[in-house]
């Protein structure tokens, strides 16, 4: 009898599995680890993981790591994935001149125009003039009240603009109500002795003047070329509750353009393509270019300062000069990112367009002997490469119950998403395309302005719930689910993800509705677009339709919705796909780590 | 037959005989800011949670506040008295007073809860 453990080492994640084989007979599974992978794939640094994963399937199985006999590793596929983000236009205020946001209780109601003045000034006001009043956090809502009430008489006072959360109570304190934006933090930046422009929509609905150039026009009597400058800034106040503008002399709100700039793909036939056109012109380009060598950005711009930094970055992990770096697929997405607006006084936000790319990196032959013989050295234990990642996933495949050959597997992981075919009497052909797990992470990551990737990561892997009384949640398909105890006061009324360890509260405004759809939308983009892309790559007439049969695996093919998103897509194809169920147990994990154990043709 | 005059519903604010009132209208003020009415009592005991359990019962809305001289407790009818759902120790800190009023409104209106914490 031999003990031995077949190892894969991915991007994201080392698995393991341990087998005893008994001479003349089919190997015997006793266990199987998951680890996450230190280290870069490929790198000297994936022992301490390996060793890691090794001890958890040898305690499972109630062995010692002297005992085993053999250990194979994959000849890991020299493909590194990354990812990154451009915005591609920008909304910059050059003087003060919008205050758009939604303080959740502002005061009063309608569209007040007047010149701006401190609220100490008020003394100075001249009569039959109309005034905006800005008070900051020194004065209360009583005095604020007070003021405005005693000097109503004699000037009018069309609305205000308070520092502090008090727009109701003051309105509810006013002789003759006005509109009142509060809740605005840098006060201090509002101009004074300008004209200004206030709008306070009824509850539930949104402003409508002031979101509108021609609105903005009438108030402030605009000629045609200045309410064509204030087109950004309407479409940046669209669908607040509340608003203020303020006409500053040199004030402007322009959209910048940033030069995206040009992306050159050098392949059988070289082919370039402009950035700004959009994610779809881009792929559509890149496939033109057939088999790629390189992609490279045109320098000095953004895609050249992005392809650049994808370079520097995959050339200190592998090791090697950047310049030799070789970019063989990319994957553009079209998204919409919240900026914040530069110049605005109360951290607006407006949605700008942005391009979301992933693209792989061919490194060298990876040092996987290398590898081998530091673990031998380390483990004293004989290692040895087993073979071609691609064949070993298929074989590793295979033992799911009800396929057979001719198969192809689809390999979604974190890093890349790779596709492979077999067909009886063939090698196996396979591909490895930019763009995964990490992708869909980013993507909604930017796509709902969230600062890090921990709330993204948990957002993609979980489902979310809507906490509507102490007692009880709503789930994302509207069934509800009560709790004998309270839910904590920081989870109250709040959108939550459903983490296993509990719920975690998502510090955003959007509803629940809308973070879904930014959750689903980000995983089809990248997993049934490369899905399509990556069997027509491997099918052998390059058409999906002529691959009859596709098993999902890898940690992304563990996702909630990710396998039924590409199911559904596959099936306008005609072509059955379903999640691997490696040696009956497994599930979509372990399948490189098995066809390790059952292609060794050793003897016991 | 509609009822002619219905009582207007109101968050139940109780509070003990010592507790100045300038205090009490801080807790209000916070309630009248997310737009919700509320109704003053005073109470014979000195127990915050206690006051609070009996503001709930008493409230239309089922929400109440109970105010002592050391604490201000939210809670709704439907949780045990001993165990109330927001407690803040105010002790000679009452800057929080307002948050806990617009608590209280925010539970009734089921919105997101201003974190209110002793540091």
């Amino acid at each position: 009898m031999a003990l031995i453990a077949g190892v894969d080492i991915g991007n994201a994640t080392t698995e393991v599995a341990l087998a005893e084989v008994h001479d003349g007979a089919t190997p015997r599974f006793l266990s199987a680890s998951t680890i996450p992978t230190t280290g870069i794939k490929g790198t000297p640094q994936n022992t301490q993981g390996v060793f890691q994963a090794l001890t958890v399937a040898l305690e499972k199985a109630g062995h010692e790591i002297g005992e085993l006999d053999l250990i194979r590793i994959n000849e890991a596929a020299p493909v590194i994935g990354d990812v990154a983000m451009e915005t591609i236009s920008e909304t910059i205020i050059t003087e003060s001149t919008m205050i758009g946001h939604n303080p959740a209780t502002p005061g009063g109601l309608g569209v007040a125009v007047g010149t701006t003045i401190r609220i100490d000034d008020l003394e100075l006001a001249r009569a039959g003039e109309s005034y905006i009043v800005v008070a900051d956090r020194t004065h209360g809502f009583r005095a604020v009240a007070e003021l405005i009430n005693a000097y109503a008489g004699r000037v009018r006072i069309a609305g205000a603009i308070l520092q502090l959360d008090d727009g109701v109570l003051v309105t509810n304190r006013l002789e003759r109500k006005i509109p009142i934006i509060d809740e605005v933090k840098l006060i201090d930046k509002v101009p004074i002795g300008m004209p200004a422009a206030i709008e306070v929509a009824e509850a539930g609905r949104v402003i409508e003047t002031l979101s509108n150039p021609y609105g903005i026009a009438t108030l402030f009597e605009l000629s045609p070329s200045e309410t064509a400058s204030v087109v950004p800034m309407a479409r940046a106040l669209v669908g607040n509750r509340s608003a203020v503008v303020i006409k500053t002399p040199a004030g402007d709100v322009t959209e910048r353009h940033i030069p995206a700039g040009t992306l050159h793909f050098i392949g059988e036939r070289n082919a370039d393509v402009d950035v700004e056109a959009g994610a779809d012109e881009i792929m559509r380009v890149g496939a033109q270019a057939g088999l790629l060598q390189d992609i490279k950005g045109e320098p000095g711009t953004n895609i050249g300062g992005m392809m650049e930094k994808v370079r520097v970055t995959m050339g200190q992990l592998t090791d090697r000069d950047p310049s030799g770096v070789e970019i063989t697929d990319l994957l553009a997405v079209d998204t919409q990112v919240p900026q914040s607006v530069t110049g605005g006084l109360a951290g607006e936000f407006s949605l700008e367009a942005a391009v979301g790319i992933a693209v792989m990196v061919k490194a060298d032959r990876l040092q996987m002997q290398r590898i081998a013989d530091d673990m031998t050295k380390q483990f004293g234990i004989r290692v040895e490469i087993g073979g071609v990642e691609a064949d070993m996933a298929i074989r590793g495949a295979l033992t799911t119950p009800g396929t057979s050959t001719p198969i192809a597997i689809l390999d979604m992981g974190a890093g890349s998403t790779d596709a492979s075919v077999l067909r009886d009497g063939d090698r196996a052909a396979s591909i490895h395309l930019a763009g995964a797990g990490n992708m869909v992470t980013l993507l909604i990551a930017s796509e709902l302005g969230l600062e890090g990737t921990d709330f993204a990561e948990n957002i993609k892997r979980y489902p979310l719930a809507r906490v509507e009384t102490l007692f009880n949640i709503r789930h994302e398909d509207g069934t509800a689910q009560f709790f004998d105890e309270p839910l904590a006061p920081e989870l109250y009324a709040r959108t939550v993800i459903l983490h296993p360890e509990g719920m975690i509260p998502l510090p955003l405004r959007q509803p629940l509705e809308v973070i879904r759809q930014v959750r689903i939308r980000a995983k089809e983009r990248v997993f049934v677009t490369n899905a399509l892309r990556a069997l027509a790559a491997v099918s052998p007439t390059r058409n999906v339709r002529d691959i009859a049969h596709v098993v999902l695996v890898g940690g992304s093919a563990l996702d909630f919705e990710i396998p039924q998103l590409v199911t559904k897509a596959l099936g306008e194809y005609r072509v059955v796909a379903g999640r691997a169920n490696i040696r009956g147990t497994q599930g979509p994990r372990n399948a490189v780590a098995t066809g390790l154990v059952l292609s060794w043709e050793g003897r016991p | 037959m509609r009822p002619v005059e219905q009582e207007r519903p109101t968050i139940g604010i109780r509070a003990g005989s010592d507790v100045p009132a300038d205090r009490i209208d801080q807790i209000g003020f916070g309630m009248e800011e997310e737009g919700v009415p509320s109704l003053v009592t005073r109470g014979g005991s000195f127990d915050a949670a206690a006051l609070a359990h009996e503001a709930a019962l008493a409230s239309r809305l089922g929400v109440g506040v109970g105010v002592s001289t050391r604490q201000i407790v939210v809670t709704t009818e439907k949780l045990d008295p001993a165990r109330p759902y927001l407690t803040f120790d105010v002790d000679a800190d009452w800057t929080h007073a307002r948050d806990m009023g617009a608590n209280a409104a925010r539970l009734v209106k089921r919105m997101p809860l201003i974190e209110v914490t002793n540091e």
